[in-house]
């Protein structure tokens, strides 16, 4: 074989390789297009192909007379309390079982990495239970105080934290700072991809959580996006285009933010996967 | 003067300390409290006779949830289906993840974008999800008339017949979980060293030879990594289950041929009251989840040896 069919040979194959990757992606987008499609059609249409003029901003309107306000409201308070906790109590913990040998560090980091080995649904009832004593339940802290930590998101900060090396914070302790100083002056400065990273994975967890809302609150007016999701899905059973508008109200929002942020999902993915 | 310095060093290293525990008290506190108190009561339920509603009244009965668990059908319903769902789901995750990742490593042009588009389902949420694609799988639908033709499956809508919901739910865990697969695969194969692929080259090995004696081979720790992460999100499945039945409805609908172990232990505590029958459940998928995860490990330790 000479050198140009073996060129036109692999320009072939890149194409059937596009041909292949679009088609799938279409395939597995399907859901999305079909929902966002959906949205848009009057009672009258579901089910058929019509073009745009036919279209209607209807359901739009349903969906937020439904509280869509309200659920995002809702899942903007919990997510942000679950990310800015996160974002601080597991940064401090991966910091210290990275950088400071203090006794009992390795018992700590392995107290902290046993919560990965048990599924969190063992804890659902007592938290509930834990919660009506406390009074807690339909409230944001009930939505909040038990997920400030993750075993997970605390590794990925120690094994970011080893990462850095020493040096730097042997020139700022010889430059007269103590632990603190250097943790939030040199240390957190330099550790925006690992914070953003670590913001993300909090935000989608959050945002897509749902047995945790579905338990601990059951009044319409603490609705997460999830579960009025799920309960406009029960009322609106026979209104496709309804439930659908829900879909992507639901969705929306996160891929935004997913697109914008991608560079440090994949950054992280990576961090995470190779060390895994 | 060394005394002196020996002193100064050793206290700079206890206040070192005070600043370790002080990191991590925060973490720890909250841990005792919210994760291994509550796990550890779980524990505790899972020997005793407890009405929800009466919490008071609960009284141990050694290993009598057990012992009823092992003789409810349900339960070996629920045991099956989660196996079922691991069971099919984990190769398709493995075998589609590894072959969607290469051919996007494979092409130049467009692999970033690739990249984001595939990843999009797992984003968003099991519950968004489960409902959109529940819709594209109702009776005479154009997915289940296609189905129907090519390989002779009931046209039926998919989600709410015993024959065909829980092949539903296998599609729903592998629709969710594929595009984070994907992406660990593709960071797998950036990990492989270019110097072995250029080798090959220059040994004169075909595309297919070097997917199947070098990358394959070379990705294993991806692989393991996927397998097992796979195996971990099929046993604890529920929010597809929970979404497709209908409010009010129960929870494993049509007929419990949705029910997994998750579902089940819900239903036991959330429908039933039954904290300490629904608790002996969880610990069962704890000890399964304990069981393959060593597993996993010492196959993964022996095949280091062998290396």
């Amino acid at each position: 074989m000479n050198k140009y069919s073996a060129n036109l040979q692999l320009k072939w194959l890149t194409v059937l390789r596009h041909f292949v990757l679009i088609g799938a992606v279409l395939l597995y987008l399907l859901p999305f297009l079909f929902a966002l499609y959906t949205s848009f059609l009057d009672k009258p249409d579901i089910g058929k192909f019509v073009m745009p003029d036919r279209w209607v901003l209807e359901n739009y309107r349903y969906v937020f007379d439904s509280g869509l306000l309200n659920w995002y409201k809702n899942t903007a308070i919990m997510s942000g309390g679950i990310i800015l906790g996160n974002l601080i109590v597991n940064t401090m913990a991966g910091y210290a079982l990275a950088k400071i040998k203090f006794p009992g560090n390795k018992l700590v980091f392995f107290i902290i990495i046993g919560t990965m080995m048990i599924p969190a649904q063992v804890t659902l009832v007592p938290i509930y239970s834990m919660s009506v004593q406390l009074g807690w339940v339909n409230t944001y802290q009930a939505l909040i105080i038990p997920f400030l930590t993750s075993g997970m998101l605390t590794f990925f900060m120690r094994q970011f934290f080893l990462s850095i090396p020493h040096e730097i914070e042997e020139a700022a302790r010889i430059d007269g700072l103590g632990r603190f100083g250097i943790f939030f002056r040199v240390v957190l400065p330099n550790a925006t991809t690992a914070l953003a990273t670590l913001v993300i994975f909090a935000f989608k967890d959050s945002w897509n959580s749902f047995l945790w809302p579905v338990t601990l609150t059951n009044k319409p007016g603490m609705h997460v996006i999830t579960v009025g999701l799920n309960a406009l899905k029960g009322q609106y059973y026979e209104w496709i285009n309804i439930t659908m508008t829900g879909v992507v109200c639901a969705t929306v929002p996160m891929v935004i933010v997913f697109i914008l942020l991608q560079k440090y999902f994949t950054k992280s993915i990576a961090m995470v996967g190779i060390k895994g | 003067m060394t005394t002196a310095l020996a002193k100064t060093r050793l206290s700079l290293a206890q206040r070192d300390y005070v600043a370790g525990y002080i990191f991590v008290a925060p973490i720890l506190l909250l841990m005792f409290v919210w994760f291994y108190y509550p796990a550890f009561q779980s524990l505790l339920y899972s020997f005793q006779e407890i009405n929800f509603l009466k919490m008071a009244d609960a009284r141990f009965i050694g290993l009598g949830n057990f012992e009823k668990l092992f003789a409810d059908p349900a339960f070996w319903l629920a045991a099956k289906n989660t196996v079922v769902i691991t069971a099919v789901s984990v190769p398709v995750l493995v075998i589609l993840g590894f072959l969607v990742a290469y051919n996007i490593e494979a092409v130049i042009r467009g692999r970033a974008v690739y990249r984001t588009m595939y990843y999009i389902p797992a984003v968003t949420s099991a519950v968004a999800l489960t409902i959109s694609v529940m819709y594209l799988f109702i009776e005479r639908g154009e997915i289940p008339t296609l189905l129907n033709r090519l390989f002779g499956i009931p046209n039926v809508t998919w989600p709410a017949d015993t024959r065909t919901a829980l092949a539903f739910v296998c599609i729903l865990v592998i629709w969710k979980n594929l595009g984070f697969f994907i992406v660990l695969f593709i960071t797998g194969l950036q990990a492989i060293s270019n110097d072995i692929i250029e080798a090959s080259k220059v040994d004169g090995a075909s595309g297919l030879q070097r997917m199947l004696y070098i990358t394959i081979p070379q990705l294993r720790p991806t692989t393991s990594l996927v397998i097992i992460l796979s195996i971990i999100w099929c046993m604890q499945c529920f929010d597809e289950p929970y979404t497709l039945a209908r409010s009010g409805g129960v929870v494993g609908s049509p007929a419990g041929t949705t029910s997994t172990l998750v579902t089940f232990f819900y239903s036991q505590n959330f429908r039933y009251f039954n904290p300490g029958y629904g608790s002996s459940a969880a610990f069962i998928i704890f000890a399964v989840l304990m069981i393959v995860s060593i597993t996993q490990r010492a196959l993964a330790s022996r095949s280091q040896d062998h290396a």
